[in-house]
């Protein structure tokens, strides 16, 4: 299963988060702050800071609460996918 | 219509953890019509959390109490609406009115009982750089452990305080990746005192030791009485180092790290309650308990309360909180039930003992320098915060007001705590005022994600007066 992050095909398992799918590779940086422009990363990984909040398939989605789907599109916004 | 009403529940259930799970199994057992809704994909909540498919889970008690309760949940054949936000719930005529948003569309539910079960969430002391990807908090560690048996990065460091510490940097241990420090808020006396209240639990006291020990055995330096005060960021703009400090001052000593997983005790999930007005007491341990019996009635009638959400006091006394809510609301509603176990005052003081190990002093808040960020979203700073109260905000909603603090999508859940310390050692501020009003919608929902879809001929339009 993969999925695609800032169009590079990421591998990953069915059933695994999209946050954890991205930092069983390593990415840590998942978007700038909107306010200070400054990078950020999933935090509290339970839904409650959105920190994780990216667009995934076109939409604005906790990582840590979204379950990867094959194909799925993920944008890390401000932030390279290496 | 885009929202269907479905039938009046007897009883929702928000929140499917330990007190919530077994709340609803026992309702349910008496014959009421539950409805269990809760935010994550399976029951459990986050203690109990079911390790994806496809993982090997670390086969302990955490884990098996939660196969339990689902194996349990799945038996009894609850209606259950997994991955699903409420985000607002409001007084109805018949009892309460619940708004999910879910896979499967949104959903208005009504419902005569209410039971909320929402647990807890992380606090964390914020230090300058805490923004910087790379910086976890301690729960996340175990949200990774539980369901994936993963934690990432390669230099790991632990820090913070309260019983999760050792057990996060002896999971870490064990996956090989051997935490680079353990630092610790507390010092050994601290631990000292809360021996007894841990005495009481012999097999989590136990495992507490067991985990200290392969810690010891392993080399892992422990920096007792110590906290992290600076996060450096690396060539690529995410974690590189931290600076470790002795609280009673001392040299700082700097680490490289690129992972850090730091947390500094629990905050109770009680926007539900209060947004539907329940009294609340000072928690001893600090923050706030919600007024309620021993059965969990809270003081707002058909409202009951089980669980961290009520008051921090870990996930067993929270189990027989749940069962013993569940058996009240059952006979509340004229139904038979068995007789509800009684409070464990051995269970109580081993919460007592972790509770006291996760207190955070406000003088710690009200210490930080001006250039550390509190609100993360909005990028507030304490000297901005501080700046504000000078210029004459005296509650926490003013706070907001003057600068956008608890605004941002986390709607005050990170820096709310914080906050209110700051607020609390402020001269000229309003007691008892330092936290936020909790308003609907209670998490950030899309438009679509409320509205859902609908063909715009099925909207009712009233005939026009006739002119």
């Amino acid at each position: 299963m993969q999925i695609d992050v800032n169009g590079t095909l990421t591998p990953c398992r069915a059933g695994m988060t999209v946050a954890a799918a991205l930092l069983e590779q390593g990415i840590y940086h998942l978007r700038n702050s909107p306010a200070a422009g400054t990078p950020r990363g999933a935090f509290c990984l339970m839904g409650a800071c959105q920190e994780c909040a990216i667009l995934i398939d076109g939409r604005i989605r906790r990582a840590c609460q979204t379950v990867v789907r094959d194909g799925m599109c993920v944008v890390l916004v401000g932030a390279s996918a290496a | 219509m885009s929202t269907p009403a479905s039938p009046c529940r007897d009883l929702i259930v928000i929140g499917a953890g330990p007190a919530g799970g077994n709340a609803a199994l026992v309702a349910s057992g008496a014959g009421l019509d539950v409805m269990l809704v809760d935010e994550g994909q399976q029951p459990g909540g986050q203690v109990w959390r079911a390790p994806a498919p496809g993982v090997t889970p670390v086969a302990d008690a955490d884990h098996e109490r939660g196969a339990a309760l689902r194996q349990r949940l799945q038996k009894a054949a609850i209606p259950m609406r997994v991955d699903a936000g409420v985000w607002s719930v409001t007084p109805s005529d018949e009892g309460f009115e619940v708004a999910l948003a879910g896979p499967a569309g949104p959903e208005l539910v009504q419902t005569r009982r209410l039971l909320i079960a929402t647990g807890a969430q992380e606090r964390v002391v914020p230090f300058a750089g805490w923004t910087l990807p790379g910086v976890f908090g301690l729960a996340a560690a175990t949200v990774l452990l539980k369901s994936e048996n993963f934690l990432p990065g390669r230099r790991i460091l632990v820090a913070g305080q309260g019983p999760l510490l050792v057990a996060v940097a002896a999971k870490a241990l064990k996956l090989g990746k051997a935490p680079v420090a353990v630092v610790d808020y507390n010092g050994s006396l601290d631990w000292l005192r809360s021996l007894p209240g841990f005495l009481q639990h012999l097999p989590s006291f136990r495992q507490g030791l067991a985990w200290q020990v392969q810690l010891l055995r392993a080399g892992v330096p422990f920096h007792r009485r110590s906290e992290i005060t600076l996060a450096e960021p690396d060539d690529a703009g995410v974690l590189g180092s931290l600076t470790i400090q002795s609280v009673g001052g001392g040299d700082p000593q700097r680490l490289e790290a690129d992972t850090l997983f730091v947390g500094n005790g629990l905050v109770p999930s009680d926007e539900i309650l209060r947004l539907l007005g329940v009294r609340q007491r000072p928690d001893p341990f600090g923050g706030w308990q919600v007024e309620a019996d021993e059965c969990g009635r809270s003081s707002v009638p058909g409202l009951y309360v089980a669980g961290d959400c009520g008051g921090i006091r870990g996930a067993l006394p929270s189990a027989d909180q749940g069962e013993r809510t569940g058996m009240a609301i059952a006979q509340d509603a004229g139904l038979q039930t068995g007789t509800a176990s009684r409070r464990n005052p051995w269970l109580d003081r081993f919460a007592d003992a972790s509770c006291a190990l996760m207190q955070v002093d406000d003088r710690r808040i009200f210490a930080l320098s001006d250039d550390v960020i509190l609100c993360r979203c909005e990028n507030i700073t304490a000297g901005v915060v501080r700046a504000a109260i000078a210029d004459g905000a005296q509650d926490a909603n003013q706070l907001k007001h003057f600068t956008r603090l608890g605004m941002g999508p986390c709607q005050g859940r990170m820096c709310g705590a914080n906050a209110a310390a700051l607020l609390r050692l402020s001269p000229g501020t309003r007691p008892g005022a330092e936290r936020l009003t909790p308003r609907s919608p209670l998490r950030p929902v899309e438009i679509p994600q409320m509205a859902g879809s609908f063909d715009y001929a099925d909207i009712p339009v009233p005939k026009p007066a006739p002119l």
